[in-house]
């Protein structure tokens, strides 16, 4: 097999004040044209570094130090931007990790097609132009194509985005292809779909695709072959079935043990009597109906995740819950009490009961109050005296596992990780019954995730907390939930106990869910193997 | 503060900073600094750099009725950067107060508040300035009541939407969970992660409002003689300009180098946020 491209002792310098000095360190990889090869790596591994440094497109601050990339022959780390150019886009194409962003919302979808043609061939007719950006829309598999093209950008879907956006990097047929989490920010069935998307358009075309993501569930699912990026540094790269059943380097080996697995975890059936009962709530934004009466209960210590793809209604559900919104109708009982009818003083005393966890590592904490400060002040709300909020405030960093030098720093000295500590701290602060944690861990790294989870669980183990679980990953799900409530459009279509939702789903969207769960095939072959 | 310390390191935000701070130090230090009394008849329509009586200088020569222009500047300084400050804060805490409600309550409130900011903003600011002055007689405070009137719903604005934008970010549902009282949530939560916008929307304003004081002094809605004032300066001496230009030129010289100062310095904080939420 010929590369498509090959990679040789790169390294990409980061500006003087960076943490490290390279982004991308010594990096030698071969694509060969036909392969699909995974790069894996946390945030901050310089996955994305090295995809952009191959594009020529590295961002600002960043610089070429040494190495080559050859590709076709030429080494094009050296061209001049002129030649490049010709090069990108034709013989070199990308698609990012959001497709909406990387149309234009003001042009309609048919003629950004037919544009990139008409950049590296302005004489094409306008008429063959259009002919072809239809048959790329065909062979990109959107409904309607005639009708999609005269649409713009934010009238179709992400998925539908992707598409367009892999229809515009293959216009050319590029013979190297680089994805840098192209279905990161796409639901999981929409996720399966691009993924066999790209997969039948290699088989078709036999470009080399450079695919860059952080899940290895992708990974098992799309790749040839695997090169794993730890600090700036290539670590381990193999055939997939190697790396991921028998990874050599020690951190490929955390890494994929950190990988959350669809099969639910034994846990203790949690006590009958209910923490928090659900009654027909419902919440409508006009005629949208974006809770349509969903009652279940929560067990007293245990746990419910409710998953659903983006605008299933399980943050809004979470809102009305927790009262960020009012709902419509329905009741919301904790200890017997209607926290869905409280309203002035009765519901500012209550609210101390029912706390929050936010997805947003980053926008969950007021960048201009010291940690100390906000779960002091927490502590205060929840009815203690200052001195002993202050007290509990640094028991509280003990419990999450953060220093006490944390209490007098702002959250900007603080990782992903280490924030949603402070946010889970915060929550605690008020010693609540309940606590709602919604994606709470989406915005981590996996071995991130997985700590913060292990948090969770041992103190509502510790504390007898009960936590309704909003997440748009089964795995997580698997990992932590007693039960499962399975939205879609609003209403809860399954529930019951997780094993048995994950296990033998009853209702047809909770199979095509778990169907699209992201390596399950390589998951459920590692556990038989396993019991043998 | 750390903005501050970043635009200083650009040399046009520190030639502006010098030159705000010139102004405000003649403000503070004017008996100090000033050779001769503001008020004090000497020797009239001197010429800049004639000798005094005293055996001085006056600098920047004497006007009509013989007051030394250099010593009238250096106090006039002190309307200009107290009544400014004063005009300028009272316009800020009424419009951050409607502003933070508007943009934290929405609903009912924000479309009130909005409502009559608007129809204030849809006056041509000068009617509106002489409209008040003329009411209710020129003085100090009517000044202050006049700016903050006419400044107050621009700020509003500003600050309505910020308000809007903090207010949707996580750590105000957070407080709002905690069940955090309203006032501290603007005040602790919102104000604070507004403030950067608004500096340097400060510096510009004070700038308008400088040129405003001038402009009313000019017009003979400023200060009631014989406080020296830029504006009221520039209007005695209009008359006789041609031949006596130092009468006007200094005066106008005062008023648009802190005009000047303050945008330079507001220019240069603008950047050094902006770099400031890069890093």
């Amino acid at each position: 097999m010929r590369a498509a491209v090959a990679i040789e002792k790169l390294s990409v310098a980061l500006p003087s004040d960076g943490d490290r000095p390279f982004a991308v360190e010594e990096i030698s990889l071969e694509v060969a044209k036909g392969e699909i090869l995974c790069v894996v790596g946390e945030s901050g591994s310089g996955k994305s570094v090295l995809a952009s440094a191959i594009m020529g497109a590295l961002p600002h601050g960043l610089r070429h130090a040494e190495g080559r990339i050859i590709f076709g022959g030429r080494d094009i780390a050296a061209l001049p931007e002129q030649e490049l150019r010709a090069i990108r886009g034709r013989h070199i194409a990308m698609i990012f990790q959001e497709p909406m962003a990387a149309l234009n919302p003001a042009i309609r979808i048919g003629e950004q097609i037919a544009e990139i043609l008409e950049i590296h061939e302005p004489e094409m007719p306008r008429a063959e132009r259009e002919a072809r950006a239809l048959a790329l829309m065909r062979e990109m598999q959107l409904p309607d194509p005639e009708t999609i093209a005269r649409r713009y950008p934010h009238e179709i879907s992400g998925g539908q985005c992707q598409r367009v956006v892999i229809a515009m990097a293959l216009a050319w047929n590029p013979s190297l292809l680089i994805a840098d989490e192209p279905t990161t920010a796409l639901d999981v069935t929409t996720q399966a779909q691009i993924l066999k998307l790209i997969k039948a358009l290699r088989d078709e075309h036999g470009h080399g695709v450079l695919f860059v993501t952080h899940d290895f569930g992708v990974v098992a699912d799309i790749a040839d072959r695997v090169a794993v990026m730890q600090r700036g540094r290539l670590v381990e790269i193999g055939p997939v079935a190697q790396v991921l059943n028998d990874p050599v380097h020690p951190y490929t080996k955390q890494l994929i043990a950190a990988v959350p697995s669809l099969i639910p975890r034994a846990r203790p059936e949690p006590a009958e009597a209910p923490a928090l009962r659900l009654e027909g709530v419902s919440r409508f934004f006009g005629p949208l109906r974006a809770v349509d009466d969903v009652t279940f209960d929560v067990p007293s210590g245990g746990t419910v995740a409710i998953v659903g793809e983006s605008g299933s209604g399980k943050s809004t559900l979470a809102k009305a819950v927790i009262r960020l919104l009012a709902p419509n109708a329905g009741r919301t009982l904790i200890e017997d009490v209607d926290f869905a009818r409280l309203s002035g003083r009765e519901l500012m005393r209550r609210r101390r009961l029912i706390q929050m966890v936010f997805q947003d590592p980053f926008g969950s904490l007021n960048p201009n109050r010291t940690v100390g400060a906000m779960l002091t002040r927490a502590g205060v709300l929840g009815g203690l005296e200052a001195g002993e909020a202050k007290a509990q405030a640094a028991e509280l960093l003990d419990l999450v596992g953060l220093q006490r030098e944390a209490l007098e720093r702002k959250p900007e000295a603080f990782s992903g990780g280490q924030r949603q500590r402070i946010g889970i701290a915060r929550a605690l602060a008020m010693r609540p019954s309940i606590i709602v944690a919604d994606e709470a861990v989406s915005a981590l790294d996996v071995s991130v995730q997985r700590q913060v989870l292990e948090l969770l669980e041992r103190l509502q183990r510790d504390r007898g907390l009960t936590m309704l679980f909003i997440t748009h990953d089964l795995r997580v799900a698997a990992g932590i939930a007693d039960r499962i409530a399975v939205m879609q459009r609003g209403r809860v279509v399954e529930f019951g106990p997780a094993v048995q939702v994950l296990l033998n789903p009853a209702h047809p969207y909770t199979v095509e869910l778990v169907a699209a769960a992201p390596g399950r095939e390589w998951q459920s072959a590692q556990r038989a193997a396993q019991a043998q | 503060m750390r903005a501050l310390g970043r635009a200083l390191r650009r040399p046009a935000s520190a030639i502006g900073f010098a030159m705000v701070a010139l102004w405000v130090v003649c403000a503070i230090f004017a008996p100090w600094l000033a050779p001769y009394d503001p008020l004090k008849s000497q020797v009239p329509l001197q010429m800049p750099f004639e000798r005094a009586p005293d055996g001085g200088v006056f600098w920047l020569g004497t006007d009509l009725l013989g007051r030394d222009i250099l010593s009238r500047l250096i106090y006039g300084a002190r309307t200009v950067v107290f009544w400014a400050g004063v005009a300028a804060s009272s316009a800020y805490i009424v419009g951050i107060t409607g502003g933070l409600c508007a943009g934290f309550y929405r609903g009912i409130t924000d479309r009130v508040l909005s409502f009559l900011a608007n129809v204030v903003l849809s006056f041509p600011v000068l009617v509106l300035y002489i409209l008040i002055i003329v009411t209710l007689g020129a003085s100090g405070l009517n000044i202050v009541l006049a700016v903050t009137f006419a400044s107050a719903p621009a700020i509003f604005r500003i600050v309505r939407a910020l308000s809007i934008d903090i207010a949707s970010r996580d750590f105000v549902s957070a407080a709002i969970t905690q069940g955090e009282n309203a006032a501290r949530i603007m005040l602790v939560d919102i104000l604070p992660n507004a403030t950067g916008p608004l500096v340097v929307d400060a510096c510009l304003r004070l700038g308008y409002i400088a040129i405003t004081i001038g402009t009313l002094g000019f017009l003979g809605l400023g200060l009631p003689p014989p406080t020296p004032d830029w504006g009221g300066m520039v209007n005695e001496g209009r008359g006789m300009a041609m031949v006596f230009p130092h009468l006007v030129v200094f005066p106008c010289i005062a008023i648009s180098s802190l005009m000047l100062g303050l945008s330079l310095l507001a220019d240069g904080l603008r950047e050094a946020s902006r770099a400031g939420a890069k890093a």
